[in-house]
């Protein structure tokens, strides 16, 4: 009696100031899927609704439990199916459940959970931003089976100790794991200036940081780490004088007689290690770029045009864009969608999904993705066996016995 | 077999030693020379039908109705970035005659010069067709005498210059009368007929096209994949396109949207896209698709689709197969091996007496990246036997009956050729009257499917396909005859109920994923409303899960509902036995949900104070209930404009006129009856806005409860898209209602309430509800021609039961605090 006659008050006042009524919080409208949650007992379905939830809200930090959600989960949360527990429980956290926060930052240390479950349990907080996630993304460095997924997501996140703890494992790593290292290196301006710190040092080599992450540091638009990356690294800026010069100089060097001598294994192990992570060939590979394998890569010109110029004919489609964020992150790559307040990028090495809100800029560039100066610290030999190895007309074995 | 030895010795060596080009010594053969190095098989025969000087940088070409070929040559062509548009234009039109059918031409016209970049040719309806980027032209020649009858019109403009090899190319007249052509993907092209603003273009950069000869309309066809070059239909009318870089085979289903080279598709809830149908790789870039449908080659060859390998310099086929709603496409063969690096086939054509034509570019530099030889081009013609082709004929001499006869041609030419010229007849008003029956009987009668299938089209083509022709088709024996049907009906405007009922029940009840396939294509082009039961039984075959096409084609038609009415949406998803469509309708949802509620727009919303004034900078229209109300005995007829801009309100109907009611809760307002009232002010064009432009409209609307369905508070242009206005949609919410962008606000409750929409330039739709930002979402087109209704919308009716007050409309975007102030100053 005395609730419904508060209700009615609160309802009247509501009346009075229609500005205030729509403010207030009464939870993201999801009712209709979580009922559906609710009713549902086809763990197919449920894992499609949680899908969905999950592709839908990635990437938002706030979002306001929907006022029907703790009806439905504690049943999904007791499933047979542990896809559909793990699922419901992402999605317990992208609605802020605390229990769900707490059991997840367990499972993601939990070194008797499976290697998938505790990959989800990571993707789920880093997806949440979770706080306090440095720490235990810092312990993962140590395991292999989640350490390049722990180098990854430490982008996402504010540490002064990242770096340290970082480069402290760096010399354990194997190239795909340096690669990652060197890519979040290479994501804040303090972060970076470490990196070129250990360059100058020789803890990392000058060859494993790639003209992506050196065009990647100069995007931060911090003038100490530019100024540093040229002196450890090189020039990243080419004129068009400077690519013509050293499209001719390749072309000098790269006379059939040598090309010949090419080690097509380890023009592959080559191409898997610069161009891979965004180019298609022989069915090995990421479509970022456009795919190889049907292109016109056995022309020496045509070839060098593009691994030198890449920016003087490029679709619109694969403008580098950069977007930096409020808290000194700068992500660079292609926007592949921009929808509902959230932006998704595909770096080389991570689709990276930010909220909107978290932006301060997204600046489409006139250049390619495709970083000049890919050929920039690395000898002839091995550029005469990636050229030799791109003009193959049949995929070719890896060396065995590396 | 000896053929076969040496293809695999060359695959050999290359893998062991690369090849790599080396430009300036790859040697430069004469035609003769050039044939002798070809591999083909036994019985063919390759001549040079033309070869430089007498065609140089050919680029499109075609065969008119006397069997001569038309070759445009692109003389403007420098590389992928650049032409010679400086230096004026410098393409030919030239037409080549073979008068003695050897197999190679002799007798060569000039038709037009002075034509920028042709890029795709089609001959018909007294004219050519030539893409000419940024324009489509027709250069009229309506007396057939080679020479045109007037400088060139512009039908189209906006065809992007951005990759020139990329631009509007492989033209060819569809089954279906209209004239189709492909599009690259680097290319950014905003189509539409001259001075047309964009609400009545087309954005294409990756896709087929379709334009009609005589409707004069435009439209995307199927969105999607690389660079296509070459399109053909199979004698069941399926589009397939070959193209460059990605996977080299598509089957081009109408409203489908596939794999891209490279960025986005235009609609961001796409989520997933249809990929190739090709089961292997071909190593290089693809072009020139031509089915062979002609009866000269030996049997094996018939209905293959030959195609150019423009990286290895071949011809190759391949053999296409049904499988589900679709097709697989399997290697054939290597056809022909030029074995000669500067062979650059890229367009195909097949000719009258059953031979293969091949346009090379002839040119050192595989991918137009620049122009090595500026005068050379060959038109190679693969012929099987020593047959001669026939000449000094004219199919436009004969009689509607021969050419209704030549329907059942062995050589699809014929029948391609035939039906067009039916068609011109037909625009003309000159078909003899027997042409329509003798098509009907032939669509009746023919024993074989793709004949009657010849027949429907040339009748469709020439006007003759009756309603009651179309509908019987829908209870065919025949899957291809059922889903042609099912397309031919929904080409031009909605189906009517018992159309769409049947529709229905065919998607429930039809065996052939086939025809669902058509269904869920035809849906697109519904109404939303109007798309519900037809998706309902398509989706709920068992056969669906699995199939290449029909999930996503379910998809791409349930997606703007899913934003209307998301619990039919989920209904549909939940019985589709292919899961994934409720992980995108759940996406769909959830997407809605969150533009409807943006945390921190509204966070900051209430913390907003209103503003002091609101200028009257911009304003465009202004209606007020204690303002110039014109009432006769409390009947309204006309609400006068107090802006000065002289948009008045009228209602000339008497039956249809609101009620000046003098204090409906505490103010004068207009009410409508929800029956049939409404107060209508004319189009101009300063109040339709496209999506780079801001305006704002308000209106104070007094709510009296539901009324079940959609219901019209303001709709600016409902019957002619794109349109804007605000809502109130079947579940009481508050709507910014656009063209297939619905942006949802909360419940309406009784009372009055200020509902305000702005829209800033190239940025967000907002939605605000009593000053309080309910929702956003991106800036569309609002920009139709129709005129804005007031308590109704015009050809949708949903006619709104209540009062309104105030509206205001303004050409800018209102800030928050101004709408603030509107809320609170009724």
């Amino acid at each position: 009696m005395i609730r419904s006659a508060l209700l009615s008050t609160l309802l009247l006042s509501l009346a009075v100031s229609p500005g205030e009524h729509f403010a207030q919080d009464d939870g993201l409208d999801l009712d209709i899927i979580i009922e559906l949650l609710a009713e549902t007992e086809d763990d197919e379905i449920r894992l499609e609704l949680l899908a969905g939830l999950r592709e839908g809200l990635a990437g938002r930090k706030k979002v306001s439990m929907p006022q029907t959600w703790p009806t439905a989960y504690p049943n999904l949360a007791k499933s047979s199916s542990a896809k559909v527990r793990d699922a419901a429980l992402a999605v317990a956290l992208i609605f802020d459940d605390p229990a769900a926060l707490k059991t997840l930052r367990i499972r993601l240390e939990d070194k008797k959970a499976s290697t998938s479950s505790r990959l989800d349990a990571l993707r789920a907080l880093v997806g949440k931003r979770a706080a306090g996630l440095t720490e235990p993304l810092h312990k993962l460095l140590s395991e292999t089976a989640l350490r390049r997924h722990a180098l990854r997501s430490l982008a996402a996140f504010v540490d002064a100790k990242t770096p340290a703890a970082i480069l402290a494992h760096y010399r354990q790593f194997d190239a795909g794991a340096k690669h990652d290292a060197i890519s979040t290196l290479s994501a804040r301006p303090a972060y970076a200036l470490a990196l070129l710190d250990a360059v100058s040092k020789k803890i990392v080599a000058r060859s494993e940081v790639s003209a992506i992450h050196a065009r990647q540091i100069e995007a931060l638009g911090n003038e100490k780490a530019l100024a540093r990356l040229r002196e450890v690294w090189g020039d990243i800026r080419k004129t068009s004088a400077d690519k013509r010069a050293a499209i001719e100089k390749y072309k000098k060097i790269l006379r059939p007689g040598f090309v010949a001598k090419g080690n097509l294994s380890h023009g592959r192990e080559l191409f898997e290690k610069t161009c891979a992570k965004c180019h298609e060939l022989y069915d090995v590979g990421e479509s970022i770029g456009p795919e190889l394998t049907g292109s016109n890569r056995a022309d020496l010109d045509y070839i060098l045009e593009n691994i030198l110029d890449p920016s003087a004919a490029i679709g619109k489609g694969y403008r580098l864009t950069t977007v930096i964020t409020r808290d000194g992150r700068a992500i660079s790559g292609i926007i592949r969608e921009r929808v509902s307040n959230r932006i998704k990028i595909r770096t080389e090495s991570d689709l990276v999904t930010i909220a909107e809100e978290d932006a301060i800029s997204v600046t489409e560039s006139e250049k390619s993705m495709m970083p000049d100066g890919l050929l920039t610290n690395i000898s002839n030999e091995h550029v005469r066996d990636l050229i030799a190895y791109l003009a193959t007309k049949k995929q070719v074995p890896l060396e065995r016995n590396e | 077999m000896q053929r076969f030895a040496f293809v695999a010795l060359a695959f050999a060596v290359f893998a062991s030693s690369p090849a790599l080009a080396q430009n300036k010594k790859v040697p430069f053969l004469t035609p003769d020379k050039a044939i002798a190095k070809m591999k083909y098989p036994e019985g063919f025969r390759v001549t040079a039908f033309a070869a430089e000087p007498d065609v140089v940088q050919p680029f499109a070409f075609c065969f008119d109705e006397r069997g001569r070929l038309w070759v445009a040559e692109n003389l403007n062509y420098l590389t992928r970035g650049s032409d010679s548009f400086k230096d004026g234009p410098k393409g030919r039109i030239a037409i080549l005659e073979d008068t003695d059918g050897d197999g190679i031409f002799n007798k060569r016209k000039v038709f037009a010069e002075k034509i920028f970049f042709p890029s795709g040719l089609a001959v018909g309806f007294g004219g050519v067709y030539v893409g000419s980027p940024p324009n489509l032209l027709f250069i009229p020649d309506a007396d057939r005498d080679d020479r045109p009858d007037g400088e060139p019109r512009v039908l189209l403009d906006g065809w992007g210059r951005h990759d020139r090899h990329e631009t509007l190319n492989s033209f060819l007249w569809g089954p279906d009368g209209w004239l189709y052509g492909c599009h690259g993907v680097f290319t950014h092209s905003n189509v539409g007929k001259p001075g047309a603003p964009d609400s009545e273009r087309a954005r294409i950069n990756a896709g087929v096209w379709r334009y009609h000869p005589t409707k004069d309309k435009f439209e995307v066809f199927a969105w999607g994949t690389s660079n296509p070059w070459g399109l053909d239909f199979d004698d069941h009318g399926q589009a397939f396109i070959t193209a460059c870089v990605i996977p080299h085979l598509w089957h081009m289903i109408q409203g489908g949207r596939y794999h891209r080279q490279g960025g986005r598709h235009f609609n961001p809830h796409v989520y997933n896209d249809i990929k190739t149908i090709a089961d292997h790789r071909h190593a290089s870039a693809h072009g020139g698709a031509r089915f062979y449908l002609a009866d000269a080659f030996p049997e094996k060859y018939r209905k293959r689709l030959f195609m150019c390998n423009i990286h290895q310099h071949d011809i190759l086929t391949d053999v296409l197969e049904r499988r589900g709603s679709g097709f697989v496409g399997k290697h054939g063969d290597q056809f022909l091996a030029s074995n000669d690096p500067q062979w650059l086939g890229f367009n195909m054509e097949i000719g009258p007496e059953g031979a293969v034509y091949v346009i090379d570019w002839h040119d050192q530099d595989i991918c137009g990246r620049r122009v090595h030889h500026e005068e050379t081009g060959r038109i190679w013609r693969v012929a099987y036997g020593d047959k001669k082709s026939p000449v000094g004929f004219d199919l436009a001499k004969k009689t509607d009956a021969e050419l209704v006869e030549m329907q059942l041609h062995a050589n699809d030419w014929y029948v391609r050729q035939a039906r067009r010229l039916l068609q011109e007849r037909a625009i003309a008003g000159k078909l003899a009257g027997s042409t329509h029956a003798a098509l009907a009987k032939m669509l009746d009668t023919h024993p074989e499917v793709p004949r009657r299938l010849r027949a429907l089209w040339t009748l469709h083509a020439t006007g003759g396909l009756t309603d009651a022709i179309a509908t019987r088709l829908l209870d065919d024996k025949s899957e291809y005859l059922r889903a042609w049907a099912i397309q031919l009906i929904s080409e031009n405007e909605t189906p009517e109920d018992a159309i769409l009922a049947k529709f229905a029940t065919m998607a429930k009840k039809d065996p052939s994923p086939f025809v669902w396939l058509y269904l869920a294509s035809a849906c697109q082009r519904l109404p939303i409303e109007k798309r519900w039961d037809i998706l309902e039984g398509i989706a709920a075959h068992a056969d669906v899960e699995g199939d290449h096409n029909l999930p996503l084609m379910i998809w791409y038609a349930l997606e703007p509902g899913a934003a209307v009415d998301a619990k039919r949406a989920l209904s549909i998803a939940k019985s589709c036995p292919a899961k994934q469509l409720t992980r995108y309708v759940t996406r769909r949802i959830t997407a809605t949900a969150l533009s409807r509620k943006r945390e921190t727009r509204k966070s900051e919303a209430t913390k907003i104070k209103p503003a002091a004034s609101v200028s009257s900078k911009g304003l465009a229209l202004w209606l007020r209930s204690d303002f110039g109300v014109g009432e006769e005995g409390g009947i309204v007829d006309r609400w006068l404009d107090r802006s000065g801009s002289g948009r008045d309100a009228k209602q000339g109907s008497k039956s249809s006129r609101p009620k000046l009611v003098p204090n409906l809760k505490g103010r004068p307002a207009i009410r409508f009856d929800g029956e049939d009232d409404s107060l209508v002010v004319a189009h101009d064009k300063d109040i339709t806005f496209a999506a780079k432009d801001s305006y704002s409209m308000s209106a104070w609307v007094y709510y009296e409860g539901s009324q079940g369905g959609w219901r019209t508070i303001v709709a600016k242009s409902r019957d002619k898209k794109p349109w804007y206005g605000i809502w109130v949609d079947p579940g009481q919410r508050w709507i910014f209602g656009g063209d297939n962008d619905n942006l949802a606000g909360p419940k309406a409750s009784q009372g009055w309430h200020h509902i305000c929409v702005v829209q800033e330039g190239d940025g967000a739709k907002l939605l605000y509800v009593d000053g309080a930002l309910a929702g956003d979402s991106q800036a569309i087109d609002s920009n139709g021609t129709g005129d804005l209704w007031i308590g109704a919308a015009r050809s949708v009716q949903e006619h709104f039961r209540g009062g309104v007050s105030e509206i205001r409309l303004y050409r800018r975007a209102l800030s928050h605090p101004e709408v603030l102030h509107l809320a609170k100053n009724p």
